[in-house]
């Protein structure tokens, strides 16, 4: 009767077992829950019933929302929150909407909405992780998603830059009071983590590892000194296999680097090919356009073409 | 057009004239005193065109008596059917009717013309207003219904971000008149730096035109706008931005123009007069009475030196239950087409930097226009150009006006701008001029915008 | 650290003589989502001991430069909604600064709390339970305007409105769904607020000037479906709470309403 437990989420990377931040809290809270589970890194979010991933199985149900997931667990007496108190159950809704409204949507502005870390980072390594054709798909779907909702909490939708600076007060506001709030403790709530914890968590996590191209954010998290120490705390005691493998990786890449500095030879030739490349599209470019004509073709560009010309319209005020 | 060389029995097409009368012999006929008249009007390529139209511009033919007038009159016929807008290319042949119904002294006329396609569509670059830039996409229905109506639809797309369009529908010869009928549909964004505010008006209007008299006409207009006010900035003064939102205007419109002038555009003779009445308040939030007045006139002192003087003036008041004019609706000043030496609207009232408008205006300008030193390209080119010599003077303010203590006359007149200058004025085709002029502003106050030096216009209404 | 100023600085000026108040027409036109920010925003005025006057005007939503209302006009600034109380604090009033660093978080969230459920409830019932929006949001709405435009600045407006909370999913939700959100909340603040005058200590502070507005707005606007005043009048010590402000800060209850 009791199978296995199943969750798909999307697939991990800077040492965080998933890059999304529902997948990320999911983790963590069924961590936190201490549920063996059976999660396999799906990156692909066709088959979900509701389109969207973490996909937590169980006998045959199929849950999306880690609301619904807490609420199976918490029937099944799974749950970090049974110690908590009313009063504290009352702080742990209040500084869930907190995150909500103030770092959730900087954080969807630095994945989807800033254009240079959509183009150069997001975009990229969705493409990459999901199967052609859906790598077209989702990306643009939750950039739209995400535009959405800075044209809700905007009203006459200003420039990048303006919105960005709002965004990120308020995410700032909102990392100091969090950190007010947690003070030298190491969980929220004392010494054991909460669904809290896990909401936190998944917020933080991204925002301290993921190397966005433009993260103003980043070095004011980490000099929240206990909140760094909080994620890193997490990350270590309960996802020590992703956070070790990914340490190695980048010690080994670290180490082929210094390797390759020296082979220059190996970099002018691409330099070369680049140049020849780039020369070549060029001049097809231009012929393309007819900026440079071969004489043969030049009749096939004859085209009349009739245009009503108007000089000026106007109205005295 | 007294007499031509002509060779007897010519057939020949009006254009052709000329030319041919070069190589004939050089018999000399007095055209007027050949009898004729005509019996036969052809319009040949005639398709969705209706025929009272066309039997209506060219009933005048058959009023002829002698050949002189029938070659006149065929030219006037002409031009007439090209003012339809119905057709892109017209010639006319002129024949001895022949036939059983033919008279002795008869001539038959037969024009060819070629109908416009059913619909056109062009891309344009237009400077407008304040010389913004706008991309404009348009199409345009010609003779929809065979008489002469026409059915255009614009879109375009300013380089300020503002974007209008505006569809409308022109109707000619309104019960057999000559009365016409102009509806339009539109939406219009407007940027006013100077004033602190953009506005986008989406309406309708609904226009009859008709002539009385000699040189005299009649317009009569109904618009129902619908007016957005939007802040450019959080600093905008808080007079201006008290008016924000959206208001809702019902006006109807009578304008009454008077024109002797040989042509709108750098006229030599004659001259204009323009009263323009609007009553606002049939529905809608916006109520007031506005009522403004142009005078120009121009005098040839000289062959092709011109002097040209215009006053315009207006005055508005608001009615019934609102007690102030809204700022969309108020008077401005200033700016290369109105008052010169001035940036646009930037005279009179101040709000915090921002010109807010006033109640009562008057400006008047002296213009003493000239061709080209030495007359460089004339005949050509050379005659799109002027110079001109100027000096304007102008005032706006809102004042309570009362008869009885005139301190108010007293402090607009001593709140006079002036400015002259002198510069080049260019003719865009028939539509548009350009100008470009060194001014100097002389009388003005400290919170006025001053456009000292170098001033650009574009446009079609000049002071 | 947690002393956060973000308006461009602290301005030490002393609060003017002529701050004026702007919000919608209170009889005819206001909505209950902008009356209770309204009133949040008076309250917290009268809490700071400040002098303002209020002023109606029927498109103060459109000149304030966010479209929230209220905004407040202190000489040249002009700041709205939830700047007013930052603006205040800057110019050295303030309720809250007195708490201790966990508790001013806890004040935060528990003021995320009832932005993200309160304020998008009400949002929720004015304009998205077709019986509230049909007898009440549309002629009030409109109530300003001439036709056709009451019609046209209406949708406008429910479209806009509409788009806010698609993002944050309430649009998606039933109304029950709605109900049940305000309920948590609700038992939420409730909890927080335990025997206790005051949810932070024994002076009022922002906070509660807030639920005091959102309640007092829910507890008396007469809306065709009276079941989102009965979630609210579930919780005693939220009501008692409402009426102590009301008496401590409207003694005479005639100046409103």
């Amino acid at each position: 009767m009791n199978k296995t437990m199943e969750l798909d989420v999307w697939k991990g990377d800077w040492g965080l077992p998933s890059v999304d931040l529902d997948c990320l809290e999911t983790l963590a809270f069924i961590k936190f829950c201490g549920v063996s589970i059976k999660v396999n890194q799906k990156s692909n979010p066709f088959w979900s019933p509701s389109g969207t991933l973490p996909l937590f199985r169980h006998n045959k149900q199929k849950l999306t929302n880690i609301d619904e997931i807490a609420g199976h667990l918490q029937r099944k007496n799974f749950s970090p929150d049974f110690a908590l108190n009313s009063k504290q159950t009352a702080d742990v809704v209040a500084f869930k909407s907190r995150i909500k409204e103030q770092l959730y949507p900087a954080l969807q502005f630095l994945w989807w909405v800033d254009e240079k870390s959509y183009a150069n980072f997001t975009r990229p390594w969705y493409c990459k992780v999901l199967p052609f054709p859906l790598n077209f798909h989702y990306p643009n779907k939750y950039k739209a998603k995400a535009t959405d909702l800075m044209e809700a909490m905007f009203t006459d939708l200003p420039q990048n830059d303006i919105i960005q600076v709002e965004l990120f007060a308020a995410a700032e506001r909102c990392l100091s009071t969090l950190s007010a709030r947690l003070g030298e403790q190491e969980f929220f709530f004392g010494a054991h983590p909460t669904s809290l914890d896990a909401h936190v968590y998944a917020h933080l996590a991204p925002l301290m590892r993921v190397p966005f191209p433009a993260n103003q954010l980043h070095n004011y998290a980490r000099a929240q000194l206990n909140l760094h120490k909080f994620v890193t705390r997490i990350t270590q005691r309960y996802f020590p296999h992703d956070y070790q493998e990914y340490e190695q990786k980048q010690k080994q890449l670290r180490e082929e680097s210094a390797k390759n500095a020296g082979d220059s030879r190996f970099k002018a030739k691409d330099k070369v090919f680049a140049t020849v490349f780039a020369a070549l599209a060029m001049i097809m470019y231009a012929v393309a356009k007819g900026f440079i004509q071969v004489s043969e073709i030049e009749d096939g560009f004859r085209k009349s073409k009739s245009y009503d010309y108007r000089d000026s319209e106007d109205d005295m005020d | 057009m007294g007499t031509v060389h002509a060779k007897e029995h010519s057939t020949m097409t009006y254009g052709e004239m000329d030319r041919n009368s070069a190589v004939t012999d050089k018999k000399t006929v007095n055209l007027q005193e050949i009898q004729a008249r005509v019996d036969k009007v052809n319009v040949e390529g005639l398709n969705r065109t209706q025929e009272d139209i066309i039997k209506r511009t060219v009933k005048e033919l058959f009023k002829v008596n002698n050949f002189e007038e029938v070659i006149k009159e065929v030219h006037r016929t002409q031009v007439k059917l090209e003012s339809l807008g119905c057709f892109s290319n017209i010639s006319a042949l002129i024949d001895v009717s022949s036939g059983p119904k033919a008279t002795s002294q008869g001539y038959e006329v037969t024009y060819f013309v070629k109908e416009l396609k059913r619909v056109k569509g062009s891309v344009n670059t237009v400077i407008g207003r304040d010389n913004e830039g706008s991309r404009v996409v348009g199409t345009v229905a010609p003779n929809v219904f065979g008489r002469a109506e026409k059915l255009h639809c614009e879109f375009s797309y300013g380089s300020r971000q503002t974007s209008t369009f505006n569809v409308g529908f022109y109707k000619p010869f309104i019960l057999n008149t000559l009365a016409e009928l102009n509806t339009s549909v539109f939406q219009n964004e407007s940027d006013w730096p100077n004033s602190g505010y953009k506005q986008i008006d989406r309406g309708t209007s609904i226009g009859l035109g008709f002539p009385f008299m000699q040189n005299i006409r009649h317009t009569v207009q109904w618009e129902g706008c619908w007016r957005e006010l939007n802040m450019n900035t959080r600093y905008v003064s808080f007079d201006v931005r008290e008016e924000s939102g959206h208001t809702l205007k019902s006006a109807v419109k009578h304008i009454l123009t008077v024109d002797t002038r040989n042509t709108p555009l750098m006229p030599t003779f004659g001259s204009l007069l323009q009263c323009t009445s609007e009553i606002a308040g049939l529905g809608g939030n916006i109520r007031f009475l506005k009522n403004e007045v142009l005078l120009q006139h121009n005098v040839e002192i000289f062959p092709e030196t011109v002097i040209q003087g215009s006053v315009t003036g207006g005055v508005m008041r608001p009615l019934g239950s609102q007690k102030e004019i809204h700022i969309c609706d108020k008077f401005f000043l200033g700016g290369p087409q109105s008052l010169r030496g001035f940036i646009s609207r930037g005279v009179g009232p101040v709000a915090d930097k921002n010109f807010i408008g006033g109640t009562l205006y008057w400006a008047g300008a002296l213009h003493l226009y000239a061709p080209l030193p030495f007359k460089p390209g004339a005949g050509g080119i050379g005659d799109l150009f002027r110079t001109h010599l100027f000096v304007n003077a102008g005032n706006v303010g809102s004042f309570n006006i009362d008869f009885s203590d005139r301190r108010w006359l007293h402090e607009f007149r001593e709140s006079t701008r002036l400015a002259y200058g002198a510069g080049l004025a260019i003719r865009l085709g028939q539509l548009a001029r350009v100008e470009i002029n060194y001014v100097i502003p002389v009388l003005f106050d400290k919170s006025d915008g001053i456009n000292r030096g170098v001033q650009f216009g574009i446009g079609v209404h000049f002071l | 650290m947690n002393d956060i100023i973000w308006n461009d600085r602290t301005d030490e000026t002393p609060w003017p003589n002529n701050a004026q108040l702007f919000q919608p027409l209170e009889l005819e036109q206001i909505l209950l989502p902008d009356n209770a920010n309204c009133l949040y925003i008076q309250t917290f005025l009268r809490m700071c001991d400040l002098d303002f006057e209020i002023i109606y005007r029927s498109n103060a939503e459109f000149m304030s430069p966010s479209g929230k209302v209220p905004f407040l006009k202190c000489g040249p600034y002009i700041c709205e909604a939830d700047a007013i109380v930052n603006f205040v604090n800057n110019k050295g009033y303030s309720l809250s600064k007195d708490l201790d660093p966990s508790n001013k978080a806890d004040l935060r969230a528990f003021t995320s709390l009832v932005n993200s459920v309160l304020v998008f409830a009400e949002l929720y019932i004015t304009w998205c339970e077709p019986s509230v929006y049909n007898e009440v949001t549309r002629p009030r709405y409109g109530s300003g305007y001439p036709w056709p435009l009451n019609t046209v600045l209406t949708y406008k407006k429910r479209k806009q409105v509409i788009k806010m909370l698609k993002p944050h999913g309430f649009y998606d939700m039933s109304i029950n769904e709605v109900y049940k959100k305000v309920e948590t909340c609700c038992q939420c603040l409730s909890t927080k607020l335990d025997n206790n005058n005051y949810f932070f200590g024994e002076q009022p502070t922002e906070f509660d000037a807030l639920v005091f507005g959102h309640v007092y707005t829910i507890l008396t606007t007469p809306l065709p479906t009276n079941k989102f005043s009965a979630i609210v009048r579930g919780f005693p010590n939220i009501v008692a709470h409402c009426e102590r402000i009301e008496k401590t800060y409207y003694p005479s209850d005639k100046s409103r309403k």
